[in-house]
């Protein structure tokens, strides 16, 4: 009788090796990180130390495309497939491409408190990066307040897909629009030391690892979520749903 | 010949006021200005401490960080719970049925 239950704790508390391997991963990888960035990359001439911001401000600037991007991918391939599974995936993308962009929304306004002189101006780039924000907060709100009819599934899932066009006018703003927010990795390669390249490229790979396990759990938990909602069901169907 | 010189000097003056006047058409306020470079005092007087902004992004980073991974490992606790509490009931309510 309670065999079912015992290989649900089991499933649900039991984590994939690959899981466990890219945590690990991911923290030997933001030890070296933090390592390369306070003991082996310079000073910023002209900045300072408020320059160190910009070893986290833009991976994370990455990280959250990596997260926006698949909650593109996984909410049209919901629209197409009617799958719970890609739905697990664009929440999951959603939901950590908006914690990075929020990283990114406080990290580079302190940055820009020493070197522009003032927290925020409304620069393309910052303007765009704070409405895809903003779009994808309107979805987790969307996904998290409303009830969980097919019909507010996918009017969520049309906007994360429709949302993701921003990611491109944000990445572009800099070269399309005049604003103050630099360029520094051009096609030229950027106008980097080679210890600070070395440690941009270290928080590139920590960054990209830390967004795949971070969207990983949370795909995970939104998949025993919808068992949890699947089994409230036939709860409900059994007349139990009272009792519980 | 004093006339002559004196229309000489006369068109010299005209030719060098003319030239004169062509010169500062040209340097009109915006040229001007774009060659120049003025000091700004108040800035220069600013001192923005570098230091703390920094602690302040690397720490606002790691608290998100931290909290993002213990809400995720609360809401992976509660949803198992929740699934093994469920699956049970279900199992049951199937064996008294039988």
């Amino acid at each position: 009788m309670n065999e079912n239950a015992t290989s649900s704790r089991s499933r649900s508390s039991r984590l994939p090796l690959g899981f466990l391997s890219l945590a690990g991963l991911t923290a030997v990888l933001m030890s070296i990180t933090l390592y390369a960035i306070f003991f082996i990359a310079p000073v910023e001439l002209q900045m300072g130390i408020v320059q160190k911001i910009f070893y986290f401000h833009v991976p994370s600037a990455y990280a959250m495309y990596i997260g926006f991007g698949l909650c593109v991918v996984g909410s049209a391939m919901f629209l197409a497939k009617q799958s719970d599974a890609w739905e697990a995936w664009a929440v999951g993308g959603a939901e950590v491409g908006s914690m990075f962009c929020l990283i990114v929304l406080i990290t580079g306004p302190l940055w820009a408190r020493k070197a522009w002189g003032t927290y925020w101006t409304w620069d393309p780039r910052l303007t765009t990066t704070l409405l895809i924000g903003m779009v994808y907060i309107a979805y987790l709100l969307l996904r998290n307040l409303g009830t969980t009819g097919e019909a507010e599934r996918k009017f969520a899932a049309g906007l994360g897909t429709l949302g993701g066009a921003l990611m491109p006018i944000i990445h572009y703003s800099v070269q399309l629009w005049r604003g103050q927010h630099p360029t520094v990795i051009t096609k030229k390669g950027g106008g980097l030391d080679a210890d600070m390249g070395m440690a941009l490229s270290l928080g590139f790979a920590t960054f990209t690892a830390l967004a795949v396990l971070l969207i990983w759990a949370r795909a995970r938990a939104e998949r025993d979520r919808q068992r949890v909602l699947t089994l409230t069901l036939d709860a409900a169907e059994l007349g139990i749903l009272e009792e519980t | 010949m004093n006339r002559l010189r004196v229309l000489g000097l006369l068109t010299l003056l005209a030719l060098g006021a003319l030239s004169g006047a062509e010169v500062a058409r040209a340097e009109d306020p915006a040229e001007s200005r774009s060659a120049a470079f003025q000091a700004v005092e108040g800035a220069q007087g600013e001192q923005v401490p570098g230091g703390p902004l920094m602690v302040s992004a690397y720490g606002v980073v790691m608290a998100l960080l931290v909290g993002y991974v213990a809400r995720l490992g609360l809401m992976q606790r509660k949803t198992a719970a929740e699934v093994v509490r469920l699956s049970a009931e279900i199992q049951r309510s199937r064996g008294q049925a039988k």
